[in-house]
């Protein structure tokens, strides 16, 4: 058996990438489960999707903790989410982004497959959802499922207009992804900078493991729980505020749900990211176009 | 035969509801039924489903839809979860005592607090005595198959009872899998159009849901039972027939290596699934052991519960709910009075395992299944908890 996990951010298709690469290998008269994590689904917050495949039945229900392959859709992840996490000895990786691959290999991995998959999305879909580019560059590098088992899922799923411009993506993807293995990688072994992909840093702090006898009465939570429980890493975008333009009114300041707008000695204001979800709402009510909306940016 | 494709469970539930010809559906969404209704309703704008979907402001106000429709002679169906099967609890008795056979699909959630959106099996164990069918499936397709069989046996004039279908919250009902859907034509011979005993119809006056004084409320509560307890042939005989247009057999105790074994699992829902990997280790390293799966908890299935623990020396009880102040989790103290007065009585060590959506492994299994160190008549312990 073969289990992957794919990550992305809420609205990107991480799910449905994991649901169609098991549709293309159901198709081809072998087994497969994909499953969301499971839990409330928020949109730019990272997810993450699993899938296992196999010759046989599969008769598990549980989580998978180590997978053979990782697949990452949204360069902006790996600084928010250990990525590698659990990853098993030999993995593969397979990651979207328009660096040079050679900085994410890290010793143990058996392989990474690399292609610039938001550009692809982008020219092709108009749309930076990268789930079925990302598809191309992993049975590029694993050959786990036919490209056009992968179209018919496609075809099924969309109509035919989207399904063509996915197949063409997929199509795409394959042909550009770059794969990299242990061997090209001894040849840079020396600069000793790889595995910084692996070693992301987590916001916030994790909840501690509680015995049932720690816990209060009720379970009730202290106040100041936010402040251990950062919750910026949801967000996609960010918001840029342009001093030249900015009035001072402070309508930002009110509007902003997660109260993430913090009013400066000078009158203006600066964003907390440690909170800021990303929402646009302050964008959207400065009656000066003082504020832009920008995409979180790779590493 | 049908047509194997991947399909996320819950549309699978979905599909099967259209293909079963529903007429009336009421439901109030509800994490992690949600994906049913959703699909639904959109089966019914779409007009691929010709059936009335009544949305409504509370599961509470569903079900008293669905008792009305169900009693106006419609085959009906509704959906729920944890806090939403609480709400709508007040009239689920109602239900079954007015005999209606209606299904409703619990997607198995915990019940708050602390809240938890996840799997466990708190929410139908707060209505065990509601005097409804109650059914626990594993995977993907027996969600399918039991949404006909379950209208297939309810709606025997002999039956007459609600059935409600268990299935674990995500771990079914967000599961992408391969399911076989079945062909129209095979479902339509299989259950046809629904003939209700008695209808409420204005042409034909009678009172449902009528006052029973203290010389009369003894015997409907019998005759609740009994009927309740005879249902049993009846889903027996809803699943022989499912098996010849399937060829896949359902029964009330799934059986998996049990024969002649000395340790006996049991579970039920999808945790019988891992189950099985774990006890499939176990065999290879020597233990004798095998796993029962209880599939038909309403009515319990004493007789062949008794069957398959014959000469057994130890049962491993896996309850996925807690009883809060009791010996036990629910399954196991229902099954210590099954064995009640039997002869050879095996021991039995309870576990609660997998609450609020923890994960049960097969790790966890083969650590339950272990021989404890020093050997007890009954032993219940919460697995895993710190
Ligand atoms: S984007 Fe939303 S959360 Fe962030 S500062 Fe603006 S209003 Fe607040
Ligand atoms: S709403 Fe716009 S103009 Fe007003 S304070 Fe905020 S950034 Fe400045």
């Amino acid at each position: 058996m073969l289990e992957i996990r794919f990550h992305g951010r809420g609205g990107q298709g991480a799910v449905t990438s994991a649901e169609l690469l098991a549709q293309a290998a159901i198709k081809e008269g072998k087994y497969a489960r994909a499953f969301p994590s499971f839990g409330p689904e928020r949109r730019g917050a990272p997810v993450s999707a699993f899938c296992r495949l196999d010759e046989k039945p599969i008769n598990l229900r549980t989580v998978i903790k180590n997978p053979h392959v990782v697949v990452v859709l949204d360069p902006s992840l790996y600084e928010v989410v250990d990525v590698t996490g659990g990853l098993r000895e030999r993995g593969h990786l397979v990651i979207n982004t328009s660096k040079d691959p050679r900085a994410f290999f890290s010793g143990n991995l058996g392989g990474l497959a690399a292609v610039n998959a938001s550009l692809i999305a982008q020219e092709i879909l108009k749309r930076p959802i990268t789930n079925t580019v990302m598809l191309g560059a992993l049975v590029r590098m694993l050959p786990l499922v036919e490209l056009e088992s992968l179209a018919q899922a496609l075809e099924e799923r969309f109509n035919e207009k989207i399904a063509q411009k996915n197949i063409q993506a997929l199509k795409r993807s394959y042909q550009e992804t770059l794969i990299l293995t242990p061997e090209d990688h001894v040849e840079r072994e020396g600069k000793g900078e790889s595995g910084e992909a692996g070693d992301a840093r987590i916001t916030g702090e994790k909840d501690r493991d509680y015995s049932w006898k720690e816990l209060p009465p009720g379970c009730i939570v202290e106040p100041g729980s936010t402040r251990k429980n950062l919750t910026g890493d949801w967000r996609s975008r960010y918001p840029l505020l342009n001093r030249e333009r900015c009035i001072k009114c402070g309508l930002c300041w009110i509007y902003c749900p997660d109260a993430s707008l913090i009013r400066k000695g000078d009158g203006f204001y600066g964003v907390d990211l440690n909170y800021c979800k990303g929402c646009g709402i302050c964008a959207r009510e400065c009656p000066a176009g003082a504020i832009l909306m920008e995409k979180e940016l790779e590493g | 035969m049908g047509k194997t494709r991947g399909m996320e469970v819950s549309i699978a539930a979905a599909e099967a509801v259209k293909q079963a010809d529903v007429d009336v559906i009421s439901a109030y969404p509800i994490t992690p039924q949600t994906h049913i209704v959703e699909k639904l309703s959109e089966f019914v704008a779409n007009g691929q489903l010709e059936a009335e979907y009544v949305t409504v402001e509370s599961e509470h106000s569903a079900m008293s839809l669905c008792i009305g429709s169900q009693a106006a002679g419609a085959r009906t169906f509704t959906s729920t979860s944890s806090q939403g099967l609480a709400l709508m609890s007040e009239l689920v008795p109602i239900a079954s005592a007015l005999r209606l056979p209606m299904v409703i699909y619990l997607v198995n959630r915990s019940l708050s607090a602390p809240l938890s959106i996840w799997n466990d099996h708190s929410d139908v164990m707060s209505i065990r005595d509601s005097g409804c069918i109650q059914l626990f499936v594993k995977d993907g397709q027996e969600v399918y198959d039991h949404l006909f069989i379950a209208y297939r046996a309810a709606e025997k004039q002999e039956v007459l009872l609600p059935v409600i279908v268990n299935l674990d919250g995500f771990l079914l009902s967000h599961t992408f899998e391969p399911v076989e859907v079945m062909e129209e034509e095979r479902i339509r011979q299989y259950l046809p159009p629904y003939r209700p005993l008695y209808t409420l119809n204005p042409d034909k006056p009678i009172t449902m849901g009528a006052f029973a004084p203290p010389s009369l409320f003894t015997e409907a509560k019998k005759a609740h039972d009994e009927t309740l307890k005879a249902s049993h042939p009846y889903l027996e005989k809803a699943w022989e027939e499912w098996a010849v247009i399937s060829g896949r057999r359902y029964r009330p105790v799934e059986e998996f290596n049990a024969r002649g074994a000395e340790t006996i699992m049991i579970t039920m829902g999808s945790l019988s699934e891992t189950a099985r990997e774990g006890v499939k280790i176990l065999r290879e390293k020597g233990q004798n052991i095998g796993l029962l799966e209880l599939r038909q908890w309403r009515p319990f299935p004493q007789e062949e519960f008794r069957q398959g623990v014959k000469g057994v020396r130890r049962l491993v009880v896996i309850d996925r709910a807690v009883s809060p102040g009791s010996t036990g989790g629910p399954v196991a103290s229902e099954i210590c009075s099954a064995l009640y007065g039997m002869e050879d009585q095996p021991s039995l060590e309870n576990y609660v395992a997998g609450l609020g959506g923890r994960d049960v492994t097969v790790e966890d299994f083969l650590n339950m299944a272990a021989p404890p160190s020093r050997e007890k008549k009954y032993a219940f312990s919460i697995h895993g908890a710190r």
